[in-house]
């Protein structure tokens, strides 16, 4: 079967639509969740997640919206723990994770076990996804892509030294409650594309691959986004060809690239920082 | 020339107003009561042994300290000061880049240009007090670039990555990202700690173009009163109080240096004799001292945030 024979199917059309914006989307964003060292925020609200999807199946409602609701209340909460204690960053995502995981299992117990529908969401359906989730994924990543261009600027400075940032004007506390907000939309968004338990991947992968190739911030960005769309694209096609799991093609194919990269500069190949 | 000018009536305006400033940590006291002005167009040195409160004493007046008392900036004073921090350009004492960082000189300085957008939209606040401020509008961003990389004779290294510059490179990439938005104020932070003798010959001769031609006013912190003599208008000393604020020649004639070496020698024995009962107790009492230090400094701290106090 020929390329062309898979892009005339309409599961396949609205899976590499939606898995190009959403593996920009995530890329950009997760470039700044990496330069701060949050790189595993987006697995602990993935886990969280996980408790608001329960809560959908639970009480019967489309479990997006729930997992939405929780993932943004969480961001809020973690974000304001941050300002106001000085625990640190990683054993916040700790217990954001442990918190998210443990409600989902209560809630799941409570429903009655584990049903299908749960599976998608854990492991990623893209090829499930119908129109209204494509739509929603498509607006929702271009929403965060035209926002991260807007305050790109001053999320890099906030990422650069945050104190300076403060002192140069900048919002910082609101713009933490925003970024935060956005990446838990965003990882939303990513659940349908690899699933809660590899979600993280898309933030982290493209972009360390990225960083060892780009010299500046804005080349870093471009070359990220194209390094997960790229993946994205690769991992749906390459997927239905060998009729395996596409989340998991899409992730292994991200971490090929970083792996090459890695080895290309270890043995001296001058692709290493050429932008 | 584009630092503020003086006032219509030829005297002096102040730029920083410092009115019993005092911050504590508990039952600690880092700095207690420490009153003084800076005139615009002052270079002011400010001497201090290690744990003097140097730092301390900036980070209140930017904002980044609980403290006691009034902080006035270009005649705003406490929190209203706020809209006149991003006039200021700060340099902190320590500023560490991870090597894999992907950011490059050229866009670190990019970041001053964040400044500047604010500085834009306050300057009708600073205008209102009697402050002009010249940015010069018709430059293009990248003319500014150019120009604070030039001032700093790092043009050649703008696509370096700041992981791949020296320590000295990498001071001066960080004034160009303060000059690039034509700030009105500098407050330097022990800028010449690591820094070799030519490059704090170079650092030195920069802040007195700012200064001198520019009309900037510099707050520098330094352990070494023979460099601060060099550079300074006018001194001030301090150790968790202000023993001596005055010009450079009230300085020669209240015969600081030879106060200050005195004092100095007495702070270091007073720091090692510190450092040695710390560690015999720590040995007795088999417990880290750092860990010690550092919940000691979190209890304190905790107990700051009072109302009536200014929260950064």
């Amino acid at each position: 079967m020929s390329m062309l024979d898979i892009l005339a199917y309409t599961f396949m059309q609205k899976a590499l639509i939606a898995g190009v914006a959403i593996g920009a989307s995530c890329s950009m964003l997760g470039l700044f969740l990496v330069l701060r060292r949050y790189s595993l925020f987006g697995d602990a609200l993935s886990h969280v997640a996980l408790s608001g999807i329960a809560i959908g199946i639970f009480l019967n409602v489309y479990p997006l919206w729930s997992a939405m609701l929780t993932s943004v209340a969480s961001s809020i909460g973690i974000t304001r723990l941050r300002q106001s204690t000085r625990i640190q960053g990683d054993a916040l995502i700790a217990v954001l994770l442990i918190t998210g995981v443990a409600s989902a299992v209560l809630l799941i117990s409570a429903s009655g076990g584990f049903k299908v529908d749960l599976f998608s969401y854990l492991f990623g359906s893209i090829t499930l996804m119908s129109s209204e989730d494509t739509l929603m994924a498509v607006v929702a990543s271009i929403a965060i892509i035209a926002a991260v261009m807007v305050l790109k600027d001053r999320l890099f400075y906030m990422a650069l030294d945050e104190r300076q940032a403060r002192i140069s004007g900048v919002n910082v506390t609101l713009l933490n409650y925003v970024f935060m907000m956005m990446a838990s939309i965003m990882v939303i968004v990513a659940m349908r594309l690899v699933g809660i338990l590899l979600v993280s991947s898309l933030i982290v992968l493209p972009n360390v691959a990225a960083m060892m190739l780009g010299r500046g911030f804005r080349a870093t960005l471009l070359i990220s986004s194209c390094i997960s769309v790229a993946s994205v694209i690769a991992g749906i096609i390459t997927a239905y060809y060998l009729n395996v799991a596409t989340s998991g093609m899409i992730v292994m194919i991200c971490v090929g690239v970083m792996l090459s990269i890695m080895a290309a500069r270890r043995f001296k190949i001058p692709i290493a920082r050429a932008v | 020339m584009y630092g503020i000018d003086d006032g219509m009536d030829g005297m002096k305006m102040r730029a920083l107003e410092v009115r019993d400033l005092s911050v504590r940590y508990g039952n600690v006291t880092v700095l207690e009561g420490i009153s003084m002005d800076v005139e615009q167009g002052d270079l002011l040195g400010i001497l201090g042994p290690n744990g003097a409160g140097k730092t301390t004493l900036f980070n209140s007046i930017l904002m980044l300290q609980e403290h006691e008392g009034t902080v006035g900036i270009f005649g705003y004073t406490n929190s209203a000061r706020r809209s006149m921090l991003p006039f200021i350009g700060y340099l902190p004492q320590r500023f560490s880049i991870d090597q894999n960082f992907p950011a490059t000189v050229d866009d670190l300085i990019s970041t001053g240009l964040v400044s500047l957008k604010y500085m834009q939209r306050s300057a009708h606040l600073l205008e209102r007090n009697g402050y002009r401020w010249d940015y010069d509008p018709g430059m293009s961003n990248r003319e500014r670039m150019d120009e604070a990389l030039r001032m700093v004779g790092l043009e050649h290294a703008r696509r370096k990555r700041l992981g791949m510059l020296s320590g000295g490179e990498l001071q001066r990439a960080l004034i160009a990202k303060i000059l690039v938005s034509r700030p009105l104020m500098l407050i330097l932070d022990e800028p010449f700690t690591a820094l070799d003798q030519d490059a704090q010959a170079r650092l030195l001769n920069i802040l007195k173009v700012l200064n001198e031609e520019m009309g900037v006013t510099i707050i520098v912190a330094a352990h070494d009163l023979m460099l601060l003599m060099k550079l300074a208008k006018s001194i001030a000393c301090i150790d968790r109080r202000l023993f001596f604020h005055g010009s450079k020649d009230e300085c020669i004639a209240t015969d600081l240096m030879k106060v200050y070496s005195e004092h100095a020698m007495h702070m270091h024995m007073r720091e090692h004799a510190d450092m040695n009962v710390n560690m015999r107790m720590s040995r007795m009492m088999d417990v880290d001292v750092d860990a010690a230090d550092r919940v000691g400094r979190y209890e304190g701290s905790k107990e700051v945030s009072k109302e009536g106090r200014h929260r950064p």
